[in-house]
C-alpha cells in the first residue's frame, strides 16, 4: 500500500491508506508555481494541497518569521527551517519534528507573551508546501570553499583559462551565469562519459562530492563570471513532463520509485536520497561512472537531457519523494499505547481527551499537524498536570501513527511489514 | 572646543515640527497661501468619480512610487506606491507636494517666445505650432549647414528611459553633446570608477549593514532615496529579529541624521580624508583588516615596484607614516580615543560599512576624500558582500540597436565622429562634467556652439559657477528651455516649451543613487494636462518626424508611451526580474532566484507591460555578490588602494599635479589623502558651509510653498534664508538671534535671519541651499543663494567639480 493522495474530483477528503500512487504532490519549489495552476485547473490531475507562496504568506502572516528563519531571512531565536535539521524530511517527518518541538516553542511565546497562532487545514497545507520547497533549496553556497574545492578537486587543471592540458575542457567562467543546480546536472549527465574518458586517458580519479560541495563550488564559479549579461536561470518544471521522461528516456528500466532497489540500483522515491538539488547533483556526478558501467554492459544508450527535461524530471523525483509509503499500523497501534496516546484518547470518549477513532481515514499529516498544533497547548497542560512527559517521535514512527489511526483505534490486523 | 548641542531638545524641536507639518494639514501657511494664490481659478469641490492611479515622483532622484487618488479630472491627494520597492509606500514632504507642482499659478502655461534681448527679455505667448516650427526650423538648418554636432542638450531630469530617448535623438542628429547634470554623488562615485573601475551607480546595501560609519553623509535628509534609508534605518533597530546596526554620523553640524544616529562624532570641517584614514592606521596597525581579502583582491595596499622597476609607495606606508593618531587628532579635533573606539567598533560589526560625503548636487564634494571613506570597506572586506559596498548592474538595454552616432555626412557622403563639446578623453573620469559648459562657450573651442537645449535643469541657480554660465549663454545664438516655472536658466532662453509636470505624463524612473537593484518605474499620466504644456519626449519626436529621413527611422515612435513599450520589450528579452510585487512575494522571488529558479507572473512582452502599467515597475530583487569581474574592473583587476587610471593621467597633466601641491611622480597623487585646508583670509574669519535641508535638498522646491512652510524646523524658520551660528560665537560677535545679517564672501554678499543653533561647531557659519532665485513663483525669488557667496573649483580637471572652503564675515 503506498501513502498518496488523490484529485479534487476524486475524493475531497484525505485518505491515506487507500489511494493510489499515480497522483503527485507538488509541493517543491522547483514546479509549485508551475502546479499552482494545472492544480486549480480542469485537468484534475494534480492535487494541490498546498501551495508554497501562500505557504510562505501564512509563514509571515501567523508570525513564524519573528523566530524562525527560512534560508536566512527571519528571526534568529529559533532554528532556521529551510536548513535545520540538515537531513530530509517527507511530511510525516515534518509533522514529527513539529510534534517533538512543539513544548518548547509554546513555552517560549509564553515567556514572549505571545499567543500561539491558530492554522486552518488549508494553511498548514501551504505551510508544508512551503517548507519542504526551501527544504529542496541549497544553500548559497561558501565561494572560498568552493575555490579550494576547485583546486583540491584539480578542477582547474582541465576547466580553467588558460589551461595547458589538450584538448581543453570548457572554461567554467562560460557557464557561470548558470544559477540552477538543475542545469549543471544537465551538463554534467550530458558531458561525463566523455569526461570521463578524458580523466581515465590522463590518470585522473573521478572526484566525488559531499554535502555542500556542490553548492560552494557553483558559488565559486559564480564569481568568475565575465559576462555582463543576465543570469540564466531556470522556469519552474512540470512533474507531470517529468513523469513521462521517467519511461521515455529509460528510467524506469532500472530505477524505481517507493519499489524496491533492483541489484544494486538505487530506488529514487527513497528518503535515503538527498534534501537539495545541488546534494542531488553531487550524488548524480559521485554515480555516474558506475551508472555508466551499468548501462553499457546492458547495453543501454545513455539519454541525454536538455536543460528543461532535466528539470522536469527533478521535479518529479522531488515530487514524488515527498510522500512515503504507508506506514505500519500494528506499530502504530502500539506506538499509541507505548507512547501514552491511549491513556487519555480512549474509544467511547471516556478519556480526557477526544476519541480519535472518528478520525478513521481521514488522517494526513497536515491534518495531524493542524489539529497537534491548535489543540496542543491545552493537551501539554493537561499532560503537565497529569506528570505525563511530552512523546517524542522518532522517524517513521509518526507515520505508523498515522496508519494506525487512519484504520481505526479498533483495529487488530497483524502488522505488515511497511518497507 | 567642540559644541554641545542639546541633543534631547534638538530632537524635540525637529520631530515637534515635523509632527506639526504633518498634522496640521491645511491650516499651514504653505497650504493656506497656495490656496488663496489659485482660489480664484478652484472654487468648487471638485466632482466625479475617484480613482486611485500610479505615478513617479521626480521632485529627487529617488524617483519613489505614487499613488495618486483623482475625483473627476482632478488629483486630489498622494500617498506612496505600496509595491514600489524603494519608498514601499511611505513618501517625504516632498513627494507629498507633487500637488502643488501640479495646480502651481505661477507654472508656464503655454511655449514662449523672447521677443525682446537677452538682457532684458520680454515674453510672447505663442502656440505649439509656431514653437514646434522655430525649434524644427533652427535644427534642421545647423544640421543641413553640417553643425549639428554644435548643438547641445543639457539634461537634469532624473528618468532613465527618456535619456535614452534623448541620446537617441541626438545620435541620429549628429550630436555627441548629449549631457546630464549629475545627482550628487559624483565624488563617491568617481572613488567607485578610480578604485574599482566600475561606471556604473554606487550602491550600498544599508539594510542588511550592521556598523555604518556616515562621513557626512546626509542619509536621512536627501541622500540616495531618503525614504528607502529611513526603511533601513527602521530595520536597524528590529528587536524582534535580534538586529541593532550602530549608525555612527561623522559630520561638523548637527543635521537632522547626525541627531538621530547612535552617535554623533563632530569633526573639523573638510577634514572627513583625514579621520577616515585615521582609522585605517588603527585598523592596520591592530590588525585588523581582512588580510584574505587584502590580499586575493586589491592592488597597491604594500609598496609595489612597475615594470621598469620603479617602486611605489603603498597605502599602508602612507597611512603609518602620514597619519598617526595624534597626528589625525590634531587634523580632525576627534580625540584620538574617540577614533581608535571608532575603527575597533567599525572592525569588529560585519558587516561594516562606510559611506561619504554628502549628496548635494550643487557640491558635489572631495573625490580624495571619497576615495579614503571608500578604501575603509576593503579594508574590512566590505565589498560585494550582503550588507556592503556593491556596484549595481546595469538595466537590459532596450530592443532597439546601436544607432550610427555622433556622425554628420560631408558633403561628400562620409561620415566623421565628432567629438563632444566637453571632451571626456582629457578628464579623467569618464563623463563630462556640466560645469565646464561656460568655459567651452566663453572659449568657444573645441567649436563654438550654436544650440542649447536645457531640459530640467536649472545650472545658473545651481552651480557654484551660475554666474559664469548666465554669461556664457549670451555666446549661444539659439537657447531653448523645457521648464515648467520661468527659472533663472529659462530667463537667458530664445525659447521655452514648458514641460508636463510629473502627474501629467508618462513616468519613468531608474534606480535611485545607491540603490543596488536595477529597477524600472512606468506609469502613465494621471491627469489631463492642466495648461497648454507638453511632455519634452515628445516635442523631440515630434521634431524627428517632421525632420523625416534618417531622423524619423531612428525614432519610429509617435508618443512617448510608444518609446516605452519598445524598451520594455527589450527589458522582456533579457529574461529576468520581475514586476513590483509585496515584500512577502520580493522575499519568495529572491529566495527562487538565489535557488536557480526564475517565475515570472508575465510570459509576453504585452503582459509584462500590463503589469507595469497595474503595479508601477519591474526590478530585479536579486543582488549577485562577488561576482569580481563586473566589480573589479580597474586595470589590475582589483580594488585599487593605488588608483593606476589617477597615475596614468596625472603624468599627462602637471597642471593637476600642481594645484594638489604636489611634484610630478609624487605617489600620494594616487592614493587617497587629506587635502590641504586653507587659513582664513585676512577679515573672513567664518568658514561658511552651505547646508542641504531635505525640503529644498538639491537645491530645488523653493518655488513650492509647503516645502518653503516646512524648511527649517529646526530652528523655527522658514520661507526666508537663515544664517545658522553657534550662540558662542554669536556672543563673542555680539548679534542676536532673530537679527538680520550680512553674510560676505570674498565673491559676494547676502542678508539672512540670524538663527543661533548650537548645532553648528564654533566659528562656523551655515545657509541653507535652495534659496536665492532670481526668477521662478512668486514664492520662489527670496533669500541668499549661498552658490554666489562659495569659492568653487569649478573646471576641477578631475571632472568632479567641488566647493572649496570659503571664509566669510558676518556684520549687521
Amino acid at each position: 500500500m503506498t501513502a498518496t493522495t488523490a484529485t479534487v474530483k476524486r475524493q475531497r477528503t484525505w485518505a491515506w491508506p487507500a489511494v493510489t500512487k499515480t497522483i503527485l504532490l507538488p509541493v517543491s519549489l522547483l514546479f509549485a508555481l508551475g502546479l499552482a495552476a494545472q492544480g486549480s485547473g480542469n485537468s484534475g490531475y494534480f492535487l494541490v494541497p498546498g501551495e508554497a507562496k501562500a505557504g510562505m504568506k501564512t509563514f509571515f502572516d501567523k508570525g513564524c518569521i519573528r523566530c524562525h528563519a527560512v534560508m536566512g531571512e527571519g528571526g534568529r531565536s529559533a532554528p532556521d527551517l529551510g536548513r535545520a535539521p540538515a537531513g530530509y524530511l517527507s511530511a510525516s517527518e515534518i509533522v514529527a519534528a513539529m510534534w517533538n518541538h512543539a513544548p518548547q516553542m509554546w513555552t517560549k511565546m509564553q515567556q514572549q507573551k505571545v499567543a500561539p497562532p491558530s492554522f486552518s487545514a488549508s494553511e498548514m497545507a501551504n505551510l508544508f508546501a512551503f517548507l519542504y520547497s526551501v527544504r529542496s533549496m541549497d544553500e548559497p553556497g561558501d565561494a572560498e570553499r568552493g575555490r579550494q574545492l576547485f583546486s583540491a578537486k584539480r578542477c582547474g587543471e582541465c576547466h580553467q583559462r588558460g589551461a595547458r592540458t589538450a584538448p581543453r575542457a570548457p572554461d567554467l567562467s562560460q557557464w557561470a551565469s548558470y544559477r540552477n543546480p538543475v542545469s549543471w546536472i544537465q551538463a554534467m549527465w550530458n558531458h561525463a562519459p566523455a569526461m570521463q574518458a578524458l580523466m581515465e586517458a590522463r590518470g585522473y580519479s573521478w572526484p566525488e562530492f559531499q554535502g555542500s560541495d556542490v553548492a560552494d563550488l557553483l558559488a565559486y564559479v559564480r564569481t568568475q563570471v565575465t559576462s555582463r549579461g543576465p543570469h540564466l536561470y531556470l522556469r519552474p518544471a512540470s512533474p507531470d513532463a517529468g513523469k513521462t521522461l521517467f519511461t521515455a528516456k529509460g528510467c524506469a528500466n532500472c530505477h524505481t520509485l517507493h519499489g524496491s532497489d533492483r541489484a544494486g540500483v538505487p530506488d529514487l522515491g527513497t528518503r535515503s536520497l538527498p534534501r537539495t538539488l545541488g546534494q542531488f547533483a553531487a550524488q548524480m556526478w559521485n554515480h555516474s561512472p558506475t551508472m555508466w558501467v551499468s548501462m553499457k554492459a546492458q547495453n543501454i544508450p545513455r539519454p541525454q537531457f536538455s536543460n528543461k527535461e532535466m528539470a522536469d524530471l527533478v521535479a518529479y523525483l522531488f515530487a514524488e519523494r515527498y510522500f512515503e509509503a504507508s506506514g505500519n499500523s500494528g506499530r502504530g497501534r502500539r506506538m499509541f499505547e507505548v507512547k501514552g496516546c491511549g491513556s487519555c484518547h480512549v474509544p467511547g470518549g471516556s478519556g480526557s481527551g477526544p476519541d480519535l477513532s472518528s478520525w478513521q481515514g481521514r488522517v494526513s499529516p497536515v491534518r495531524l499537524a493542524t489539529s497537534m498544533w491548535n489543540h496542543g497547548p491545552v493537551m501539554l497542560g493537561r499532560m503537565q498536570e497529569q506528570q505525563m512527559p511530552w512523546p517524542v517521535f522518532q522517524t517513521g514512527e509518526m507515520v505508523d501513527l498515522m496508519e494506525h489511526l487512519n484504520r481505526g483505534l479498533a483495529e487488530r490486523q497483524p502488522a505488515r511489514a511497511r518497507r | 572646543m567642540s559644541p554641545k548641542p542639546n541633543r534631547r531638545e534638538f530632537l524635540g524641536i525637529v520631530g515637534g515640527g515635523a509632527l506639526g507639518v504633518a498634522t496640521s494639514g491645511v491650516t499651514l501657511k504653505g497650504l493656506s497661501t497656495l490656496n488663496a494664490a489659485i482660489a480664484s481659478e478652484e472654487v468648487h469641490v471638485p466632482r466625479g468619480p475617484e480613482a486611485w492611479s500610479l505615478s513617479v515622483c521626480s521632485l529627487c532622484p529617488a524617483g519613489c512610487g505614487l499613488r495618486v487618488r483623482t475625483i473627476g479630472k482632478r488629483a486630489v491627494k498622494i500617498q506612496g506606491n505600496p509595491l514600489h520597492p524603494v519608498n514601499r509606500g511611505g513618501l517625504c514632504p516632498r513627494g507629498l507636494a507633487g500637488l502643488q507642482v501640479l495646480y502651481h499659478p505661477d507654472r508656464l502655461r503655454a511655449p514662449q517666445q523672447n521677443v525682446g534681448s537677452r538682457e532684458a527679455p520680454r515674453w510672447k505667448e505663442i502656440s505649439w505650432e509656431e514653437a514646434m516650427e522655430t525649434l524644427t526650423r533652427h535644427l534642421r538648418e545647423l544640421r543641413e549647414r553640417n553643425q549639428a554636432h554644435s548643438v547641445v542638450w543639457v539634461d537634469g531630469r532624473y528618468g532613465h528611459l527618456r535619456h535614452r530617448l534623448f541620446r537617441k535623438f541626438f545620435d541620429a542628429y549628429g550630436s555627441p553633446n548629449c549631457l546630464h547634470t549629475g545627482t550628487g554623488l559624483e565624488a563617491a562615485r568617481a572613488a567607485l570608477y578610480l578604485q574599482q573601475g566600475a561606471t556604473e551607480g554606487v550602491a550600498y546595501e544599508l539594510e542588511h549593514t550592521r556598523y555604518l560609519l556616515s562621513f557626512s553623509a546626509n542619509v536621512l535628509e536627501g541622500w540616495g532615496s531618503p525614504v528607502s534609508n529611513m526603511r533601513a534605518f527602521g530595520s536597524w533597530r528590529d528587536a524582534e529579529a535580534g538586529r541593532r546596526t550602530k549608525f555612527v554620523q561623522i559630520e561638523p553640524r548637527m543635521s537632522l541624521t547626525a541627531a538621530r544616529a547612535d552617535e554623533w562624532v563632530a569633526l573639523r570641517p573638510g577634514t572627513e580624508a583625514a579621520l577616515a584614514l585615521g582609522i585605517a592606521y588603527v585598523l592596520i596597525t591592530e590588525g585588523l583588516c581582512d588580510t584574505r581579502f587584502l590580499a586575493e583582491h586589491t592592488f597597491g595596499f604594500e609598496d609595489w615596484r612597475d615594470a621598469s622597476g620603479r617602486s611605489h609607495m603603498g597605502f599602508r606606508s602612507l597611512v603609518l607614516s602620514e597619519y598617526r593618531l595624534n597626528q589625525v587628532a590634531a587634523i580632525t579635533q576627534v580625540p584620538l580615543e574617540t577614533i581608535l573606539r571608532l575603527a575597533r567598533e567599525f572592525a569588529g560589526n560585519r558587516p561594516a560599512l562606510a559611506i561619504g560625503g554628502p549628496q548635494c548636487p550643487t557640491t558635489p564634494g572631495d573625490v580624495y576624500g571619497a576615495m579614503a571613506v571608500h578604501s575603509l570597506n576593503a579594508l574590512v572586506g566590505s565589498l560585494e558582500v550582503p550588507g556592503g559596498a556593491l556596484v549595481r548592474p546595469d538595466l537590459p538595454q532596450g530592443s532597439h540597436g546601436p544607432h550610427p552616432a555622433n556622425t554628420e555626412r560631408e558633403p561628400g557622403g562620409t561620415n566623421h565622429a565628432r567629438e563632444s563639446v566637453i571632451r571626456v578623453e582629457e578628464s579623467l573620469l569618464p563623463w563630462p562634467d556640466v560645469s565646464r559648459l561656460p568655459q567651452v562657450l566663453l572659449s568657444r573651442k573645441p567649436y563654438p556652439v550654436q544650440a542649447m537645449l536645457i531640459h530640467g535643469a536649472d545650472p545658473v541657480f545651481s552651480l557654484p559657477n551660475g554666474e559664469e554660465f548666465a554669461r556664457a549663454l549670451e555666446a549661444v545664438p539659439f537657447v531653448v528651455s523645457f521648464a515648467s516655472f520661468l527659472d533663472d536658466t529659462a530667463a537667458h532662453a530664445d525659447l521655452i516649451l514648458p514641460d508636463h509636470t510629473d502627474l501629467e505624463k508618462w513616468q519613468e524612473s531608474a534606480s535611485p543613487p545607491t540603490f543596488a537593484f536595477p529597477l524600472q518605474s512606468i506609469s502613465p499620466p494621471v491627469v489631463a494636462p492642466v495648461h497648454q504644456t507638453r511632455d519634452a519626449a515628445e516635442v523631440l519626436l515630434r521634431v524627428a518626424r517632421a525632420m523625416g529621413g534618417e531622423m524619423a527611422e531612428a525614432l519610429p515612435y509617435s508618443t512617448a508611451e510608444e518609446f516605452l513599450r519598445s524598451q520594455v520589450a527589450g527589458i522582456f528579452a533579457a529574461q529576468t526580474g520581475y514586476s513590483f510585487s509585496t515584500s512577502l512575494e520580493e522575499t519568495w522571488n529572491r529566495m527562487s532566484e538565489r535557488a536557480g529558479w526564475w517565475a515570472p507572473t508575465f510570459s509576453s512582452a504585452q503582459e509584462l507591460w500590463e503589469e507595469i502599467r497595474l503595479r508601477g515597475g519591474w526590478w530585479e530583487p536579486t543582488y549577485s555578490y562577488g561576482e569580481w569581474n563586473r566589480a573589479l574592473r580597474t586595470r589590475s583587476g582589483r580594488f585599487e588602494f593605488y588608483s593606476q587610471r589617477l597615475a596614468e593621467w596625472t603624468v599627462s597633466h602637471p597642471e593637476f599635479v600642481r594645484a594638489g601641491g604636489f611634484e610630478p611622480g609624487d605617489d600620494r597623487l594616487c592614493l587617497p589623502h587629506q587635502l590641504r585646508l586653507p587659513e582664513p583670509p585676512e577679515g573672513f574669519p567664518f568658514l561658511l558651509l552651505p547646508v542641504e535641508v531635505l525640503p529644498l535638498a538639491g537645491g530645488t522646491g523653493a518655488e513650492i510653498p509647503y516645502l518653503q512652510q516646512i524648511a527649517g524646523p529646526h530652528v523655527f524658520e522658514h520661507w526666508e534664508s537663515w544664517l545658522e551660528m553657534n550662540p558662542e560665537t554669536a556672543k563673542k560677535l555680539g548679534v542676536e538671534d532673530g537679527e538680520w545679517i550680512w553674510v560676505e564672501s570674498p565673491r559676494g554678499r547676502g542678508r539672512a535671519r540670524l538663527r543661533l543653533f548650537e548645532g553648528a561647531r564654533p566659528g562656523v557659519v551655515h545657509l541653507p541651499l535652495g534659496y536665492g532665485r532670481t526668477q521662478g513663483s512668486r514664492w520662489a525669488c527670496r533669500g541668499v543663494n549661498p552658490l554666489r557667496l562659495v569659492a568653487s573649483e569649478p573646471y576641477s580637471p578631475a571632472g568632479v567639480a567641488r566647493a572649496l572652503p570659503t571664509f566669510v564675515r558676518v556684520y549687521v
